[in-house]
């Protein structure tokens, strides 16, 4: 049994660390307690997923406080209300390119 | 990108955090912008080539190969009409509902030697312009020979 769970663990782990779908997960005060890679290297601009952890936009996007504030509170409204925010199309400037994708 | 942002509950069904799960589609969107002008050029081509193939490229108008593949689905409505109106009036008249013209433009030859293929060319045109003014829209003007 404890091997199942021990299989599912690793399975679950591989599969969010290495999907090219961005992927992470914040507490109720908006900081990260898990990014996967494509999150870290595509929209955090960071080399390592480990390197958000604890932080929230605000401390990630220095520069960037009006956009940290408008997902902090779209956050905190999804957090409150307990409704979700699904399929919702955006646009982002490309950590690589500089291009807005 | 598109974003989906979900709560996550703890055992008690408390909200403890957020789940967010995120997808580039940007190579997506760009394929269905090229398939989408892919598709309108495709359509203009096959319009252009339905053009070529069932048209005359002197006049304009149906030409012979149209001609042969509508006249045998008109007869073949023309029959089907004649059949079901005899069943429901109990009659055997055997009239179609079907009218067929053929044009022939006398002593067309003379023009052609006479003034040449120009001249000639221009004659056929005008003579189908004086059809075209005289006919319904629903009727089907087709060349079927020279002239």
């Amino acid at each position: 049994m404890s091997h199942l769970i021990h299989i599912e663990k690793v399975l679950l782990q591989e599969l969010t660390e290495n999907s090219p779908d961005y992927i992470f997960i914040k507490n109720r005060q908006s900081q990260f307690v898990f990014t996967n890679k494509a999150h870290a290297k595509m929209l955090l601009g960071l080399d390592s997923p480990q390197e958000a952890l604890n932080k929230t936009d605000f401390d990630l996007f220095p520069g960037k406080q009006e956009d940290a504030k408008r997902f902090f509170d779209e956050e905190q409204t999804i957090m409150k209300t307990g409704k979700p925010v699904l399929h919702r199309e955006w646009m982002v400037p490309s950590t690589t390119t500089g291009e807005t994708v | 990108m598109s974003e989906s942002k979900l709560p996550i509950c703890d055992e008690s069904g408390e909200i403890v955090g957020l789940l967010g799960i995120g997808r580039d589609i940007t190579v997506r969107r760009e394929a269905e912008v090229l398939l989408e002008q892919a598709t309108i050029e495709i359509k203009a081509l096959n319009a252009h080539l339905t053009n070529l193939v069932d048209r005359d490229g002197l006049t304009g108008i149906y030409n012979r190969r149209f001609f042969n593949e509508y006249f045998e689905i008109e007869l073949q409505r023309a029959m089907n009409f004649l059949k079901h109106r005899n069943q429901l009036e109990s009659t055997t008249d055997p009239d179609l509902n079907f009218g067929l013209a053929m044009i022939d433009i006398d002593y067309f030859k003379h023009i052609n030697d006479t003034y040449g293929h120009l001249v000639g060319d221009d004659v056929l045109k005008q003579v189908i312009n004086i059809i075209k003014q005289n006919i319904f829209s629903r009727d089907v003007l087709c060349r079927y020979g020279g002239d």
